[in-house]
């Protein structure tokens, strides 16, 4: 049985009828200098946030789930940021552990960088969020990358 | 700060402002709330206050003529009215009102009722309207300048009509765009049960993630400003998506299945109405315009229209009721009631299963573009019981608006339409 991926697990029975079409919003890479200066639009955030997360492109279902509660509320960021906790309240997502991240502080704001924003962190970036991972201990890796999905530089490519 | 009632005093009242100037609207407020229900989807005066079919309207109109026999059967039975008498008693009819120009469309009779402005055939249904619409302009010339929490767009669906929140006039937009909510479709049974999932930030934790936040921002430029929708504050994102998060658990739980009780279940419209009246419980707000739609049924089922009518009409009784029932909004709401266009005198030809006609509502037909308005509210602010005959438009009711709530001389150009002053003491 394929993941039950929480977010989708309704939709996957709503939409069984219907013939799998993969929504791949593609890679978007900063330009050659590392400067971003592309916005994405909000449903490619969204979509981008699920990939990012469950390392898999958005189904179908899910993706129009999105879609939904994006054009039924004007609060849009509102509606962006609820999307990206309900993603990481997902009881199918999968993290690396409490004791990895603050066993490997620095490995983990790499990766972390690298995962979300596709670049390194400077020096200064990664002994900056050592030191909060070290004077935070009840920073969750869930708190962590809500914040850098909620980052405005993840808003861009 | 909240105003105490100013409709009674005559003479504007300077508003002292947090940082201590005094700034005041130019006109006194006739009431501090307002309610504008667009019982919209095209409603004839012929099944309405004529009552060609009985009356289909009996929490709202004045009358007992019975349903016609031939269609009785296809018209659910609502509970009582929760209102001692009908909403006519409560305020001022007025018959003879007209959407005066542009097509009529849906989109176009919103845009008119929403803007104060004619439209034409050139309005586009896929961008926002060019004119500022009534929450921009409370928003802009209201003092102080009021947050969007205090301006609701309750459509009733996702399609076209979210867009009527602001428009594109680059002297208003979206910087003062009202809160836009189609509430049937975000808290579908699927949309709440998935996205009502939040992570706890509790205690010091929220400050601390903020900090970080900040930190994140503050090493990066953002090339391009963003347009994110409307903008509420910190303060007030978080009360709107806490009580979003209330209504996902009610939703999820099920204490929303048909909270009314109505036999044997309740449309979409009334539904409409049950989160708006969740919007003024818990915010109060200043300007809230809800939206009806399911008549528009009556292009293929004409005994349908009328039930949907019937349902409307208990949905709006319920809804002033509850507009009464709420402090802070109790004798301190006017409630505008008005469709956005009507429908054709002349029969379509697709018959329903009680053997009667639809109902169009094009261009070339005079009663497409004949409507109603009935202003309610309290006694000392709105005439009661009255009915007015004279001609009036749909693009007078955001005057109208403007007037109640004391910005009508603050708007720096000429609206083709002018307040229904015939209502009000």
């Amino acid at each position: 049985m394929n993941k039950n991926i929480y977010i989708a697990l309704i939709f996957l029975g709503m939409m069984s009828c219907q013939p799998e079409t993969i929504y791949d919003v593609g890679t978007l890479k900063p330009n050659s200098e590392g400067e971003k200066t592309e916005l994405k639009d909000d449903l490619q955030i969204m979509s981008i946030a699920y990939r990012d997360l469950f390392e898999e492109e958005v189904p179908p279902g899910v993706l129009e789930l999105m879609r939904t509660a994006y054009i039924s509320l004007g609060d849009k960021e509102l509606v962006v940021d609820r999307v990206v906790q309900a993603m990481l309240s997902s009881p199918d997502l999968e993290l690396p552990s409490q004791t990895d991240m603050l066993g490997a502080k620095a490995e983990f704001i790499q990766s972390t960088y690298r995962k979300f924003l596709l670049r390194d962190p400077s020096s200064f970036e990664e002994a900056y969020w050592v030191s909060q991972l070290t004077e935070n201990p009840n920073l969750s890796v869930k708190d962590v990358y809500y914040i850098f999905m909620t980052s405005q530089e993840y808003k861009y490519y | 700060m909240k105003k105490s009632a100013l409709g009674t005093m005559g003479f504007a009242v300077p508003t002292i402002l947090p940082t201590g100037s005094l700034f005041a609207a130019t006109g006194s407020r006739r009431a501090n709330h307002v309610v504008f229900c667009l019982f919209a989807g095209g409603v004839r005066n012929v099944e309405s206050i004529f009552k060609n079919e009985g009356n289909l309207m009996p929490a709202m109109l004045k009358g007992n003529s019975s349903i016609s026999s031939d269609i009785a059967g296809g018209i659910n039975s609502m509970p009582n009215s929760p209102l001692s008498k009908t909403l006519q008693e409560y305020g001022t009819l007025f018959t003879n009102v007209k959407f005066i120009d542009g097509p009529t469309g849906h989109f176009n009779g919103h845009t008119s009722a929403i803007t104060g402005q004619h439209t034409t055939s050139t309005l586009s249904l896929r961008d926002n309207p060019p004119f500022p619409t009534v929450f921009e302009l409370y928003r802009k010339h209201n003092s102080p300048t009021h947050a969007a929490k205090n301006a609701w767009w309750v459509s009733r669906s996702n399609n076209l009509y979210p867009l009527l929140n602001h428009s594109t006039d680059p002297s208003y937009g979206v910087q003062y765009a009202a809160n836009q909510i189609a509430p049937n479709a975000f808290f579908s049974w699927d949309v709440s049960a998935n996205l009502k999932h939040e992570l706890e930030f509790t205690g010091s934790k929220t400050e601390t993630i903020e900090d970080l936040r900040k930190f994140m921002d503050s090493n990066f430029t953002s090339p391009i400003a963003l347009n994110n929708g409307v903008v509420n504050s910190t303060q007030d994102r978080v009360a709107i998506s806490n009580w979003i998060t209330s209504i996902q658990d009610k939703v999820t739980s099920g204490q929303l299945s048909n909270p009314w009780a109505v036999n044997p279940w309740m449309s979409g419209d009334q539904y409409n109405i049950f989160y708006a009246e969740e919007l003024i419980k818990s915010f109060q707000p200043e300007l809230l315009v809800v939206s009806l739609f399911d008549v528009d049924t009556a292009h293929s089922n004409f005994t349908e229209y009328c039930n949907a009518l019937h349902r409307a009409d208990y949905g709006v009784a319920h809804l002033w009721d509850t507009i009464q029932s709420t402090p802070g909004m109790k004798d301190d709401t006017v409630l505008i009631i008005m469709p956005e266009i009507g429908r054709n005198q002349t029969s379509n030809n697709l018959v329903d299963t009680y053997g009667r006609l639809g109902l169009d509502h094009t261009n070339g037909d005079p009663l497409s573009r004949d409507v109603f308005c009935m202003v309610v509210g309290p006694p000392g602010v709105v005439h009661q019981d009255k009915m007015v005959n004279s001609l009036h438009a749909t693009v007078d009711v955001v005057p109208t608006i403007a007037d109640i709530l004391g910005f009508e001389q603050d708007i720096p150009f000429s609206l083709p339409g002018q307040s229904l002053v015939s209502a009000f003491v």
